[in-house]
């Protein structure tokens, strides 16, 4: 069955000035399509070009030339309908952990009595329903990870944004937080766009990997054959190995 | 880390010290003229007996105690304060909020802030006279240009990530001050205003030294010709004791609970 | 790390600085009382009537001129600078000094320290008068009197700033063999600068202030007291143009004390 394209991205191209007024091209001419509830990885070496890529449909940045279509859409500025879960701690400290869960809820003005109610079903799913009244600063890094990722869930967007999310973390909680993103993620499928340097991370989460080189064009666009729901026999299994190698060549 | 229970040598040795201060102080005046330096003992003596009964207020300036003057002093800071800070945060944020505003206001501003605020008091006494208005109005114009400039530099410095966050969470620009920029800001703010609270009693008594009316300053000026140091140290005193109350109070009822949730 | 980042003059700054004059020359046209607002031109000509401060005994001259004034300016700044930076370059030394003693030596922390967390609640302007008293006329008297306000003020600064050092830079130079000695001059040191220099504005501050302060009420001498003695003839004029003055200067030692730590500190990675 066609799925319907969510994202679709023609012809992109994005310049900036640097301080001394210096041309940096970012993309040129980059165009790629992710479809509906699909869970679609970037992966590439260090650049700010799959960042920026991700500020550009977050509607957090300009691009110079091309196509950027949201449902048919072109993007203008930020907005609910893209999430976003940010490589820095971008939780609000000044907020308790249910009040930090509650903001997009807040903002889109709804009774607080539904804003609580919804607000504990996604801390509860993120296991952190017994810290609700808690400030940020008395939670551990992946904790508060956790929290981001409850806080955007909860907004319910259309579209999901993640850019190195689990990045700081040490293994173990990246390991916890991969798991339960996938658990997650199967319940409440949203398109994702997920930019990571961890391989395995990247075959563990998606469905598609597009794979960039220091061009920051798409050098191949790789279908992940793994079958959901994945669980821990998928992360240590033998054909993430092997996937793995095919992969790493890519990187050669 | 440092151990944060107060150990007894804590807790002994800021006593042994102000003692040792008091017990030197007390030494070196048996060798120097109550002119240049009173005992401890006279000072402490007098200071008690200020808010009830002291002479020399009545030959130097009016009053028979250091009431009227106390509290004249003690009135004119905290309406200069509370004026000074209060619209100072305001203007604050009312630059903070659009780029364009702020970029006109600056210009000024830096220059403003470029005087010692001192100098703007000679103004404010040929405006207005040596009346306790001008005096007031010295402390306000301080803590208005401070505060302003320190609400301007805290909002600068909020980091970018916050807005971005909340931009992706539906928040539009109203709902972002209100609930990111604010927020982010209070601790530099805290910072901020406990500094132009201390330095505030300077200017308020300086400014009694070159005005008329009540106030510790006028009576501080009134002792000089009579050498009658005794009542300088007295006053000192009542200053000192003001700032740390303003400032432990400052930092206990506002400056901690607004503060609560910051990572030390 | 910078300092004074450029101030980037763009249009609308531009603007708002003319807008200031502007509304200066309106509102004098408006009050139309020379003695509350004079008009820019007229600030400008009074310029030579600087010229009889001091009376002769002072270097004043009788009559009023533009060359009189230039030299009565220049030598009452030269007084107020050299006591601004005197009272300072002493207040710095002596601050950052008891600041490391205080690092030392235990002993000396466990007793100076509270003293110097009380004087913090002390603000120096009041005790100007006692100063006065102590010291008379003599110019000393204000030198101190500015060092130790500064004084006071540093030792707060590089207290915190000695304690805010990475701990694991000592143990490092430690474990190169250092001595204390060395690891005051060559960690310690070198590592409060860019903590104090981040205060500079506000010691300038606090210095030019008490510099002011002093002039007001304890000296014959100076811009400070040029700028009371015209306060006294109500000669708004005047005031205005050592306003500008006290502008500049302000601005300048700003500028080159920041230059000068930037010098000191040129070797930090440059903040974003």
């Amino acid at each position: 069955m066609e799925s319907k394209i969510k994202i679709k991205v023609e012809g992109l191209c994005k310049v900036f000035f640097s301080e001394q007024n210096e041309k940096n091209t970012v993309f040129v001419n980059l165009n790629f399509k992710v479809y509906e509830e699909e869970f679609v990885s970037f992966i590439g070496p260090s650049g700010c070009g799959k960042t920026t890529l991700l500020n550009i449909i977050a509607g957090l940045e300009p691009y110079t030339e091309g196509k950027v279509l949201i449902n048919g859409h072109p993007i203008t500025k930020p907005g609910a309908d893209r999430g976003m879960v940010f490589q820095e701690d971008a939780i609000f400290p000044w907020r308790k952990v249910i009040d930090n869960v509650e903001y997009g809820l807040e903002m889109r003005k709804i009774d607080k009595q539904e804003r609580s109610l919804i607000a504990k079903k996604y801390l509860e799913l993120v296991g952190l329903e017994e810290f609700a009244n808690y400030y940020p600063k008395e939670l551990s890094g992946g904790m508060r990870k956790r929290v981001a990722i409850a806080m955007v869930f909860a907004n319910n967007p259309d579209t999901l944004l993640m850019d190195e999310p689990f990045g700081s973390l040490d293994y173990v909680t990246k390991v916890d937080l991969q798991e339960e993103l996938s658990k997650i993620w199967q319940k409440e499928r949203k398109t994702t766009l997920f930019v990571t340097h961890d391989l395995e991370e990247a075959l563990f989460l998606s469905d598609r990997i597009f794979v960039f080189d220091k061009n920051n064009t798409i050098a191949e666009i790789i279908e992940v054959p793994f079958s959901r729901p994945r669980g821990e026999e998928v992360r240590n299994g033998q054909e993430l190995l092997e996937q793995k190698k095919l992969l790493w060549r890519h990187f050669q | 880390m440092r151990n944060n229970k107060k150990t007894f040598l804590d807790i002994l040795a800021p006593v042994v010290s102000i003692a040792a201060v008091f017990l030197i102080w007390w030494v070196i005046s048996l060798f120097l003229s109550p002119v240049r330096l009173p005992s401890p003992i006279t000072v402490i003596q007098k200071w008690i007996t200020s808010i009830f009964y002291y002479p020399q207020v009545s030959l130097y300036a009016r009053g028979t105690n250091f009431n009227l003057h106390l509290l004249s002093t003690t009135r004119k800071y905290f309406i200069g304060v509370t004026i000074g800070i209060l619209s100072g945060i305001a203007f604050g944020l009312f630059l903070g909020w659009s780029k364009l505003l702020r970029d006109f206001f600056e210009s000024p501003l830096e220059i403003i802030r470029t005087i010692p605020s001192l100098a703007a008091l000679p103004f404010f006494i040929m405006w207005f006279g040596p009346r306790e208005l001008s005096q007031l109005g010295l402390v306000s114009f301080y803590c208005f240009i401070m505060i302003v400039i320190n609400t301007l530099n805290a909002i600068k410095s909020v980091g970018p990530k916050f807005f971005r966050f909340a931009l992706t969470l539906g928040a539009i620009r109203g709902q972002v001050y209100r609930t990111v920029v604010i927020p982010a800001i209070i601790p530099e703010l805290v910072g901020g205003i406990r500094v132009v609270l201390a330095v505030s009693w300077g200017f308020v008594v300086l400014a009694e030294f070159m005005g008329a009316g009540y106030g510790v300053g006028r009576l501080i000026i009134s002792f000089i010709p009579f050498l009658h140091t005794v009542g300088i140290f007295v006053c000192i005193f009542w200053v000192v004791l003001f700032a740390s109350v303003t400032d432990l109070l400052f930092m206990q009822l506002i400056a901690r609970p607004l503060t609560i949730w910051m990572p030390r | 790390m910078n300092i004074k980042k450029g101030f980037k003059l763009n249009p609308i700054r531009i603007m708002g600085i003319l807008s200031l004059l502007i509304i200066w020359q309106i509102a004098s046209k408006i009050i139309d009382d020379s003695t509350i607002l004079p008009s820019i031109v007229a600030v400008m000509k009074t310029i030579p009537d600087l010229a009889t401060f001091g009376g002769k005994e002072l270097g004043g001259f009788e009559e009023p001129s533009y060359y009189g004034a230039f030299i009565v300016l220049s030598r009452n700044s030269l007084i107020t600078f050299a006591r601004l930076l005197g009272g300072t370059l002493f207040g710095i030394f002596a601050g950052i000094s008891a600041a490391l003693l205080i690092w030392w030596d235990e002993v000396i922390r466990r007793f100076i320290e509270p003293l110097v967390l009380t004087l913090r609640n002390l603000p120096p302007l009041a005790l100007l008068p006692l100063f006065m008293i102590w010291f008379g006329g003599w110019e000393m008297g204000n030198i101190l009197f500015i060092a130790f306000s500064v004084g006071v003020m540093i030792v707060i600064n590089s207290v915190t700033a000695i304690r805010n050092l990475p701990p694991v830079q000592i143990r490092f130079a430690k474990v190169f063999g250092a001595s204390r000695g060395q690891i005051l001059r060559t960690v310690i040191i070198p590592g409060i600068i860019p903590e104090l220099a981040g205060g500079v504005r506000v010691v300038l501050g606090m210095a030019w202030a008490i510099t002011l302060g002093a002039e007001f009420l304890a000296v014959q001498s100076g811009i400070g007291r040029i700028l009371i003695f015209s306060m006294n003839y109500l000669a708004t004029g005047r005031m205005i143009i050592i306003l500008l003055i006290f502008m500049i200067y302000a601005y300048l030692t700003f500028l080159l004390f920041s230059k000068f730590v930037n010098y000191l500190t040129r070797w930090m990675p440059n903040r974003e």
